[in-house]
């Protein structure tokens, strides 16, 4: 059974292989085909035919070249695709005659390819990779509840010691990161902007995979001297 | 159905033929295979010999047997055409099936009337 796929396989190679260059082996064929009918001719005449008679004989005897440089094309080659590629050409020249219609196709091709990659785009973003961050699916968003009262909701407010000891002892995490926010003024040449701002943890754009925008990430050396802890 | 008639080469048969032909005889162009198969086959056979060059095809795609540019008895450029290893298992797997089968076929068109 796989001795049958193999060899089917190696056939279909074959044929791939086929497309490209199959001008000189028709060639070589054709030759091959001459050096036959040559062989048989003189062989005929070998016999005792007439030379005339000797040629027509060996035509006969050889059947019908024609049709088996048919057969050999088709086994040897992916007659279909040979095909295709005539098509192709056909329509591009068909295309060039009449340059309006073809002028009309492109365009409306050209607005509805681009009006379904923009809706593709925002299905995106907003459903299939809301995020830009790296891996945002496996990101998590800790909360502690206290089982025993079993009430819904919880905590999402961590102590310095808690988060440390999410930080380093609990070490299901790929990373732990945390944030406090703050409110900062932005002073910026004339005016000074109110702006969200943010405390966090040493590792946080590692954590989300991005660069910084503006000046650059928190380094080790920095983030240890100013390692303040606020209960 | 006269009795001069000769038999059309089964389907199939040929291409085993041809490998049983260049297992038997080493090296061979187009021409001497189909000299060969006349020969054995007593002009029994009705073989179109342009046939043989599309079983060679076939056989060179399975790579069951090989082709090379060659000089014959008579210093004529030529392509033979040799069996690779490949060739010589498939010979035998088919070789074993075609005993089979024609056995097969044999004894049933043997059958006397058991009714």
């Amino acid at each position: 059974m796989g001795n049958v796929r193999m060899s089917r396989l190696r056939a279909f190679a074959a044929r791939v292989l086929g497309l490209f260059g199959p001008r000189k082996r028709d060639s070589d064929f054709d030759e091959e085909v001459q050096a036959h009918l040559q062989l048989l001719a003189d062989r005929f005449v070998a016999q005792g035919m007439p030379r005339e008679d000797a040629d027509a004989a060996a035509r006969r005897q050889f059947g019908n070249a024609t049709l088996l440089q048919e057969d050999r094309r088709e086994l040897r080659t992916l007659v279909s695709v040979e095909d295709l590629g005539r098509d192709l050409r056909y329509a591009l020249r068909s295309l060039a005659r009449s340059r309006a219609f073809t002028a009309v196709a492109i365009a409306t091709l050209g607005l509805g390819i681009g009006a379904s990659s923009a809706i593709f785009s925002v299905i995106d973003n907003v459903l299939l990779e809301p995020f830009p961050y790296k891996d945002s699916g496996r990101m998590v968003f800790l909360r502690i509840v206290d089982t025993a009262r079993g009430q819904e909701g919880g905590r999402q407010g961590y102590t310095s010691n808690e988060f440390l000891e999410f930080a380093n002892l609990i070490h299901v995490f790929d990373g732990v990161i945390a944030a406090s926010d703050d409110l900062v003024l932005y002073k910026q040449g004339e005016g000074v902007e109110l702006l969200y701002g943010a405390h966090v943890t040493p590792g946080t754009f590692e954590f989300f995979g991005m660069p910084a925008l503006y000046g650059r990430v928190l380094q080790p050396a920095i983030t240890s001297l100013e390692h303040r802890r606020y209960s | 159905m006269t009795e001069a008639k000769k038999s059309e080469v089964l389907q199939g048969t040929l291409d085993l033929m041809i490998l049983k032909t260049l297992q038997a005889l080493g090296p061979q162009h187009g021409f001497g295979i189909a000299r060969r198969i006349e020969q054995v086959s007593r002009d029994v056979l009705q073989l179109n010999e342009g046939t043989v060059y599309t079983s060679l095809l076939r056989l060179l795609q399975q790579g069951w047997i090989a082709a090379e540019w060659g000089t014959s008895d008579n210093n004529r450029k030529a392509k033979f055409y040799s069996i690779t290893r490949r060739g010589e298992k498939q010979l035998a797997v088919e070789t074993e099936n075609w005993q089979r089968i024609s056995g097969v076929v044999g004894r049933v068109l043997r059958l006397e009337g058991e009714r």
